[in-house]
């Protein structure tokens, strides 16, 4: 299962002024990642994630950690025993994620 | 009491609540010896980071008890505290840590943008506080204040140019506290909830300071809306509450919504059924409250008598930051519709061709190296607040006008229109620019009026440029073009406001009586960026307007905030349709209640059952299974307050043996989760299972842990487990292993243990997988270990690793 999601920063930014951070990250990925790029590359990995699974769920139950070189880890609630894969890239205001999943 | 040391020392051996800061998941209290001691711990750790007498230090972080320490922290080193909007962007609170000359900025996790350390500023995140404070000694010794030395710098205006610092002393502030409080004299103890900003003055003294003189208790919140607001509001006994006259508006709104969509909006009128009514909504609000206070601009008559007619007090008060902030107050006994009450003691007024001057205790000095704004704003000693005023014979004040006409939006943000002019009139095209506060029913929006230099400039494009360069508070909602050749001007040029108002909302209204305006269309239509007319009932969301994730999350905000419902954004999937929408907004449903939480289990009569369960049968029937063997026991001696137990799990019988080797005094304290797709799974479940279920909940303390959907509700569950002092135990494998091998843990494990903010005490048992293990029909007597390991504490380590030291942890545990 496969899934990609292209963010635009600038258009994030508009409409985050209108809803808080917590509807869509959970404590310590806030606290983790301290510059907006990196909160954007998560959302947009999530929302890759919601594709590659087919629907849409609660945007906190799934979360990225990075593992001890930094690489970003997709964790989620929704089920074990997957392998999931991420990346992650950043271009000037733009973001890039993908998100593989095998059974 | 002569300065804010003074109040802070009156802290030091006092044992009632001051604090509780809701999480949403947790409930935390703070002692008024607490505040005391972290204040001092705080004071350590700034003066560790260098930060000295008449150092500056920013705030910039929402109200919680943590926001308490570190105002305190900051003046018991002698240092100035800066308080900034904590919504507020981080252009502006960039603007004011270099105007001030901060040293240091207290941030949070909960803001986009941060403030990177940089040369002469350090930073710490206001959310890391408790972890940062742990580990130091409070400060041994603290400065004594004078009076006239500065407490804080209070940037005011400037959401665009140059903000103004207001000055305000020791002297200033106390002496406003104490006559506030003698003035509005409230007879007896009060909870308050404190939502308005601590970085205004207003929430400051009246819904800080005040209570900590008066000995109140103060409530936080995590997560302001509306349903949270309403949760605290009844589960906390609260009071009072500050709040701005917008803000009782939407309530005030969504409360006639709500009775006319029942049909119950006429009764309203009936003299009998009124009572009734007003008596079911005032339960809403919970068994204890009593009174808003009103300030940061004049509450609408109107307003003030609609909750009057449903017993509430409206206590309206009128002041400037520049005055610490009150001026007068109406008061406990005695409210005057229209008027801003009488003035306090200490503070004196006189009135110069109606402007209000103020003299007294509390009125500043200056502002911040800023002479000639410092100079404006005095004449002959005299404060000139710009306001114009009349005065009755009794010495009641009222409000005619304010020359600033400042407009404030709900969550208190003052918006000053001269500063949204100055970059309209900067910008190519435009001739002149008005902006003003327009109520299109949801109380007043930031509106330009345009004059423009010829007709075919293109305004949206204006717009959108000056939206750009203001800040997130002062963006411009709504705009229209002034047809005439200019505005309507005074002797003296001005603009004269109150005449453009009433034009445009006679041209308003007019437009009102062909189109009655439909608010969710209207919102649909402000997220998706189309007009109204395109929006039909059987449109989909998704893919008929367009509207992508982060539109959805833009939208389910603003119906939060109209209906003032919780909702998910998954509620809108990809064929949602308008009516959809509407039908599910209407019917106002509840979220489902999440089966298998029952929170009686752990007070006294579930303890008693189980005891007496246990006496007559359970524990005989043990016998017939395993010997108990328990070791560790001493690792649950020093145990404070409630603990996560972890424990693999084998078998069954698991939990009862966990339980039964646990010491009494503990065991009755535990709950145990199990998991939800066991008892209750979509493909069919066992009949036997099902029966079973509820006597398992009542005799051994259990509740349902979902993985998937209802998880988070699951967890603020747990979080009122442990604030009830119980202990929960978690088989954090999910499920009895096959093999005898520990498996892998759930995810959820990790995101349980960092909100519920308690220790993990680590279990291993031995001797199941012979008893009864996965498979067996029928369990085989046989020798049980249960082996408690030490409390391990996590701060702020990832989930990940709070599962893989966890993991660990029980691993290490040997029957030796």
């Amino acid at each position: 299962m496969l899934g990609i999601d292209l963010v635009y920063l600038p258009e994030f930014e508009k409409k985050l002024k209108t809803f808080s951070l917590e509807r869509i990250f959970l404590p310590h990925e806030l606290s983790q990642n301290k510059s907006k790029e990196s909160l954007v590359g998560i959302f947009a990995a999530k929302e890759a994630f919601f594709k590659a699974i087919g629907k849409k769920e609660d945007w906190l139950s799934v979360w990225i950690e990075k593992n001890k070189y930094g690489k970003p880890e997709i964790k989620t609630l929704l089920f074990d025993n997957k392998k999931i894969e991420v990346s992650i890239s950043h271009a000037g205001e733009y973001v890039i994620a993908i998100v593989m999943i095998n059974d | 009491m002569k300065t804010l040391i003074d109040l802070f020392k009156t802290f030091e051996r006092r044992n009632e609540d001051v604090f509780v800061y809701r999480t949403g998941i947790r409930r935390f209290t703070f002692t008024y010896s607490n505040l005391y001691e972290f204040s001092l711990r705080m004071a350590q750790y700034f003066s560790e980071k260098g930060i000295k007498k008449g150092d500056k230090v920013a705030i910039w972080a929402p109200n919680s008890p943590s926001w308490a320490f570190s105002y305190f922290g900051i003046l018991l080193i002698g240092a100035i505290v800066v308080p900034v909007d904590f919504v507020s962007g981080k252009n502006r609170a960039e603007t004011i840590v270099n105007l001030s000359g901060a040293k240091f900025i207290i941030q949070s996790i909960y803001k986009f943008e941060k403030i990177l350390s940089s040369g002469g500023l350090k930073t710490a995140m206001m959310e890391d506080l408790s972890f940062l404070l742990k580990p130091l000694i409070p400060i041994k010794k603290f400065i004594q204040a004078k009076p006239i030395d500065v407490a804080e710098i209070v940037y005011t205006s400037g959401t665009t140019g140059d903000p103004k610092g207001v000055l305000l002393t020791h002297g200033n502030i106390i002496s406003n506290v104490i006559a506030a409080c003698d003035h509005v004299s409230i007879p007896y103890k009060f909870n308050f909830l404190s939502v308005l900003p601590l970085s205004h003055m207003f929430e400051q003294t009246v819904g800080f300071l005040a209570p900590l003189y008066r000995g109140d208790k103060i409530v936080y919140l995590r997560t302001i809306k509306p349903s949270s607001i309403m949760d605290g509001l009844r589960d906390e006994g609260i009071s009072s509450m500050t709040a701005v006259p917008r803000f009782l508006l939407l309530l005030k709104n969504t409360i006639e919504r709500e009775l006319d969509s029942k049909g119950l909006k006429t009764f309203l009128r009936t003299p009998v059924l009124k009572k009734i009514i007003a008596r079911l909504i005032r339960k809403k609000f919970g068994h204890n409250f009593r009174m808003f206070i009103s300030g940061g601009a004049g509450l609408p008559r109107e307003l003030f008598n609609f909750w009057k007619n449903l017993g509430f007090k409206v206590v309206e008060g009128y002041g400037l930051t520049e005055c610490s902030p009150i001026i007068s107050a109406n008061t406990f006994n005695e409210q005057t519709e229209g008027s801003v009450g009488k003035v306090l003691k200490g503070v004196r007024i006189k009135l110069d061709n109606k402007e209000i001057l103020v003299k007294g205790d509390s009125v500043f000095s200056g502002y911040y190296q800023n002479s000639q704004a410092t100079e404006k704003a005095f004449g002959n000693g005299w404060f000139k607040t710009g306001d114009f005023a009349e005065i009755d014979a009794d010495g009641r004040i009222f409000i005619k006008g304010r020359k600033k006409d400042v407009i404030v939006n709900a969550s208190g943000i003052n918006i000053y229109p001269d500063e949204i002019e100055n970059v309209l009139n900067k910008i190519k095209g435009v001739k002149d620019s008005c902006v003003l506060g327009l109520d299109k029913g949801e109380g007043d929006e930031v509106h330009a009026v345009l004059l423009l230099k010829s007709k075919d400039i293109n305004t949206s494009e204006i717009i959108k440029s000056a939206n750009e360069n203001l800040d997130s508070l002062a963006q411009i909602a709504g705009f229209s073009v002034w047809e005439e050749l200019d505005f309507p001007r005074t002797t003296t040029l001005k603009i004269q406001k109150f005449k453009v108002k009433e034009k445009l909302l006679s041209e308003e209204k007019s437009e009102k009586q062909d189109l009655t305006r439909d608010i969710l269309i209207s919102l649909i239509a402000n997220v998706s960026k189309r007009v109204e007319a395109e929006i039909k009932e059987n449109s989909i969301l998704v893919s008929d307007l367009g509207i992508n994730s982060l539109s959805r999350l833009e939208l389910v905000n603003y119906l939060e905030q109209e209906y003032r419902v919780d909702l998910e954004d998954t509620i809108i999937n990809q064929n949602t349709t308008v009516s959809d929408l509407r039908k599910l907004l209407e019917k106002r449903e509840k979220i489902k209640k999440q089966r298998g939480l029952w929170l009686w289990l752990n007070n006294k009569l579930g303890i008693v059952m189980r005891e007496f369960l246990d006496f007559i049968f359970q524990i005989p029937l043990s016998h017939l299974f395993f010997d108990l063997e328990s070791k560790g026991l001493s690792n649950l001696k020093n145990l404070k307050g409630s603990v996560i137990f972890i424990a693999n799990h084998m078998s069954y019988l698991d939990q009862p043996a966990i339980m039964y080797a646990m010491p009494r005094k503990i065991r009755y304290k535990t709950a145990s989760a199990t998991r939800e797709e066991y008892f209750f799974s979509d493909n069919g479940t066992p009949f036997v299972r099902k029966l079973l279920f509820p006597y398992g909940m009542i005799a051994f303390n259990t509740f349902l842990l979902p993985q998937e959907s209802g998880f988070r509700k699951s967890l603020a569950f747990m979080g009122r487990l442990i604030d009830n002092n119980t202990n929960i135990l978690i088989f954090p494998e999910g499920t009895r292993t096959e093999n005898g091998k520990l498996q892998d843990f759930m995810a959820g494990l990790g995101l349980i243990v960092k909100e519920l903010q308690v220790p993990v005490v680590p279990i291993r048992i031995f001797g199941m997988e012979k008893i009864y293990p996965r498979g067996a029909k029928f369990p085989k007597k046989g020798k049980c270990t249960v082996i408690f390991g030490k409390p391990i504490e996590f701060t702020t380590e990832t989930p990940s690793e709070i599962i893989e030291i966890s993991r660990n942890a029980i691993l290490n545990l040997t029957a030796k």
